[in-house]
């Protein structure tokens, strides 16, 4: 059987192997997107798709590579399975209007409320119920009472509520300070 | 998972308004609006033709089902969209939060089968995490503690305690005369003072007899109490055994999807943790708790008939009491909370650095790690200073504020006692009593904290004993000896409804047949032999076991015919013997060497000092992964199987170890229907056909020489598998 297979295999193997091999190669590349080398469009639905070389997208996907630190710079930008297209350095290195179209599209994409004022956080048998107005607007979610409260920082901390949102308060010392207090415990 | 829920009335009235005949069939909320804010007013209403989206009490999209493309549901991250898709466009629907993403996945599914003209209704057996009538979380159960009321929980409780009511009166009856006897010394003290020590009337016999009179009533409260803790704990530890006892073995019947979706963790918390709740509950809160009712009200008449005055000011006195000791021990709770918190960030620092300490020495960052241990260490040493001086200034206040009340009694009655109006004695009696009027109180702050405890714990353990298996027990199963002709009639099946992992599998083996089952990783493979193991019910068609329903067979026919040889062997803890024993209880000493043999364990097993007595497990004899497999390959052929399942059975072994085994497995198929999934394809050189799953389906299946010829899925992978081989052997040869 084995003999058989080796039969079969010959030219059209080595293309496939040199098809993976390129691919490899890609994969370690860095390619950059500019205003030189790409263009960007909304479509009618409310996404954006994209131009770069010969290659064209219907959706484009924004990945931020440091949402936290870094928000504007390095974005990672991907096709419908997920594959990298290539990365946008900056904003600025695309036009003003391009810049404003995929801000737009990231804030979709990303929902991460900032929480400005705490105005209660109840705990009751292993779960604490809060009470926050964040950029979003007002909202009250429920966390477990351990491990749901992550300092990313010195300032900066996370919090999961139990479906999975995330809420970022950005400096907690510029919370009241009752407002901290009622934080204090979870931190 | 609610996919129905009702429309709030401005809603309702805006909608049946505009469309008044229309049968609502999901109805979810959404609650992202256009601005990217938070919205309480969006919903998405789908009937079997349109989807509406309502916002702010109008329909601001309306599409038909059927003509204007199917949906999807995206997660983004931190929230989701729905969009709506054909060949010109993909248009967003909606945006909602992580809240109601898996709602979404459910009808974006359901509305896709109206447009493919099924008229099933998706359902979702996931659970609500938030109850919707009183918003707290729930704790992994179906209703909320909360919510469903006292009376269903004594009732519960009343049933984890029927089997032991008789136990239960006789606790409660020598509780109560433990505290009779309490109440009956200080009478007796009061007579003695004010009969013999005030008028000096007796002699050394008087105050003799006092003491042996005391000594002897203390020595039967001491009895009492020394039963009492017996008793309770015997009986405590029996409740538990008996709730342990029936969670474990209802855990076992229960099919692997109610084992998916809660974690491991989560069920042995609810066999342990639980138990421990209620069993705490029982012993402390019901036993404890009714005595000293009844002792505090009887303590409480004694009192008025003595001085209803003093009475009513010692009764006044408690809630004052209570509100200091409730709220000092609140306060005291949540600064060790954070002590808590701040111990476990400095322990998994701790651990983290001691684990990884390769790591930061090899990268020469000790002086860092220190840095950054020192700091928490110190924040650390600074809270538990701050806690442990609070704790040594507020907990005697405590004490303090709970028994302050003696003291206004003292005034009160020495002044009653200047005046002629009370006896010295009456002083003692009455002091006495207000000490056991206060003492339970600091207990009694606990209450609440354990009643909710125990009202959870005994809803977490009812949501097991009464969940249904999914496996239904029907009365008509047939003990089959199978031949091993198997069927597959239109099989689907998903972990979630929303999302199938097998679609409309067809498929026919004839008995002896080996199946190959390829497919990249997350394809369906081990989903298909789940499914034949029946761990798991298909969503629908059907599997045949020759002619008959998998669902029909019945459980113990079914698995002594099925062996399984997974790619992580598990070994118990116990001997090789017991380990291959497993399969089939009662195998004589010569099955199991037979097997052994089979296998190709029967060498290295006699070689072994300890022989086939040899102690496998944790601690034990530790066995290479070869011979670990060759053990779970005699366990698997032990009971003489007619159908073998073999999933990636090989895959973690070197080459050489594998080829043995295979030569193993290779004798061990001869005439059993075999289902092999491998990674390696040239462990499936004996398969007599194929089966390439992609895609949620059948892609291809034939013989090895079929598929190659038809230059598809497998074609690939084959060719891809041995150039990478040829290249190895280069490389070794160059070497």
């Amino acid at each position: 059987m084995r003999e058989n297979v080796r039969i079969e295999t010959g030219d059209e193997a080595a293309e496939l192997i040199e098809v993976q091999k390129k691919s490899a190669e890609e994969m370690l590349q860095i390619k950059y997107i500019t205003k030189q080398n790409a263009e960007f469009l909304a479509t009618s639905g409310g996404f954006v798709c994209m131009k770069f070389g010969e290659k064209e997208c219907k959706r484009i996907a924004l990945h931020r590579c440091f949402p936290f630190s870094c928000p504007e710079n390095f974005i990672s930008v991907r096709d419908e399975q997920g594959n990298e297209i290539g990365i946008i350095r900056s904003l600025d290195d695309l036009d003003k209007k391009t810049a404003e179209l995929l801000i737009s599209q990231m804030e979709m994409r990303y929902f991460l409320p900032q929480i400005q004022a705490i105005s209660s956080i109840k705990d009751e048998y292993g779960y604490s119920y809060w009470e926050v107005s964040t950029d979003k607007g007002e909202c009250r979610f429920t966390c477990n009472s351990n491990g749901s409260v992550i300092r990313l920082s010195e300032t900066r901390v996370i919090i999961t509520d139990i479906s999975g949102n995330r809420y970022e308060i950005a400096d907690i010392y510029k919370l009241l300070p009752k407002e901290l207090k009622k934080l204090d415990m979870y931190i | 998972m609610n996919l129905q829920y009702t429309l709030p009335e401005p809603e309702r009235l805006a909608f049946e308004h505009n469309h008044p005949k229309v049968h609502i069939v999901y109805c979810i909320p959404f609650d992202i609006g256009e601005d990217g804010n938070w919205c309480g007013d969006g919903w998405i209403i789908a009937s079997e033709t349109n989807v509406f989206v309502m916002k702010n009490k109008q329909i601001v999209y309306e599409t038909d089902i059927q003509n204007d493309g199917e949906f999807e549901c995206l997660k983004m991250d931190g929230c989701g969209v729905l969009i709506q898709k054909n060949e010109s466009q993909e248009k967003i629907i909606a945006r909602f939060s992580m809240r109601h993403l898996s709602r979404f996945y459910y009808v974006s599914r359901g509305i896709n089968l109206f447009a493919k003209n099924r008229t099933d209704v998706v359902e979702s057996n996931e659970r609500e995490k938030i109850c919707p009538t009183c918003g707290r979380v729930l704790p992994g159960t179906s209703e909320c503690p909360k919510c469903t009321g006292n009376g269903r929980f004594l009732k519960r409780i009343w049933l984890l305690m029927r089997p032991y009511k008789w136990k239960f009166l006789m606790i409660s009856l020598l509780m109560l005369a433990s505290s009779g006897i309490s109440i009956y010394q200080a009478q007796f003290q009061r007579q003695f003072i004010d009969d013999v020590l005030i008028p000096k009337s007796g002699g050394i016999k008087e105050v003799l007899l006092f003491g042996v009179i005391m000594l002897l009533i203390s020595v039967t409260g001491l009895l009492s109490t020394i039963i009492k803790n017996r008793w309770t704990t015997v009986l405590g530890s029996k409740i538990s055994m008996n709730i342990r006892e029936k969670l474990y073995s209802k855990i076992q019947a229960l099919s692997l999807s109610f084992v998916d979706k809660r974690s491991a963790g989560e069920l042995m918390n609810r066999i342990t943790g639980d138990s421990i709740h209620i069993r705490e509950f029982m012993e402390q809160v019901f036993s404890g708790l009714v005595s000293q009712i009844v002792t505090m009200v009887f303590v409480f008449i004694i009192m008025l008939i003595i001085n209803w005055k003093l009475a009513l000011l010692t009764l006044a006195l408690i809630p004052v009491a209570a509100f200091i000791s409730v709220s000092i021990k609140t306060r005291i709770r949540r600064i060790f909370r954070r002590q808590r918190r701040f111990d476990d960030i400095s322990n998994n620092r701790l651990q983290d650095t001691l684990s990884g300490i390769r790591v930061v020495k090899s990268f020469g960052k000790e002086e860092m790690e220190i840095e950054r241990f020192l700091k928490i260490n110190k924040e650390f040493a600074e809270i538990q200073a701050f806690n442990e001086k609070f704790w040594a200034t507020y907990f005697p206040l405590i004490t303090f504020s709970v028994g302050a009340g003696v003291h206004l009694i003292s005034y009160f009655g020495g002044l009653g006692v200047l005046s002629g109006t009370f006896t010295i004695g009456q002083l003692t009696q009455f002091s006495a009593y207000a000490g056991m009027l206060y003492a339970p109180i600091s207990r009694m702050s606990f209450l609440p904290r354990m009643i909710a405890r125990a009202v959870t714990s005994v809803e977490r353990i009812y949501d097991v004993l009464d969940e249904e298996s999914d496996i239904q027990l029907e009365e008509s199963l047939v003990d089959l000896k199978i031949s091993g002709d198997i069927c597959f009639n239109g099989v689907t099946f998903g972990y979630h409804s929303y999302e199938p992992v097998l679609e409309e599998i067809n498929l026919q083996v004839k008995q002896g047949e080996m199946i190959g089952i390829v497919g990249s990783s997350g394809a369906g493979k081990s989903t298909l032999i789940n499914l034949i193991m029946r761990l798991y019910t298909p969503d629908s068609g059907d599997i045949l076991i020759d002619g008959v329903n998998l669902k029909k067979i019945n459980a113990d026919s079914l698995y002594s015919q099925i062996g399984v040889v997974l790619q992580e062997t598990f070994l118990f803890s116990g001997s090789i013997f017991e380990n291959i024993r497993f399969s089939k209880p009662d195998a004589t000493l010569e099955e199991i060497i037979q097997a052994a043999k089979i296998a190709g364990a029967h060498d290295f097993i006699c070689k072994l000092p300890d022989g086939y007595n040899t102690y496998v497990g944790e601690s034990g004899n530790t066995l290479s992964g070869g011979e670990r497999q060759r053990i779970a390959i005699a366990r698997a052929i032990l009971g003489d199987p007619r159908i073998l399942i073999l999933d990636e059975a090989t895959s973690s072994l070197d080459t050489e170890t594998e080829y043995q085994i295979q030569e193993a497995l290779g004798r061990l198929i001869k005439g059993r229907t075999t289902f092999a999934i491998a990674h390696r394809l040239s462990t499936l050189r004996n398969a007599d056909r194929i089966m390439v799953i992609d895609n949620q389906q059948c892609a291809e299946i034939g013989t090895h020489e079929e598929l190659l010829q038809k230059r598809g899925i497998y074609y690939h992978l084959v060719t891809a598998q041995l150039e990478l081989k040829s290249k190895e052997t280069k490389l070794t040869n160059k070497d």
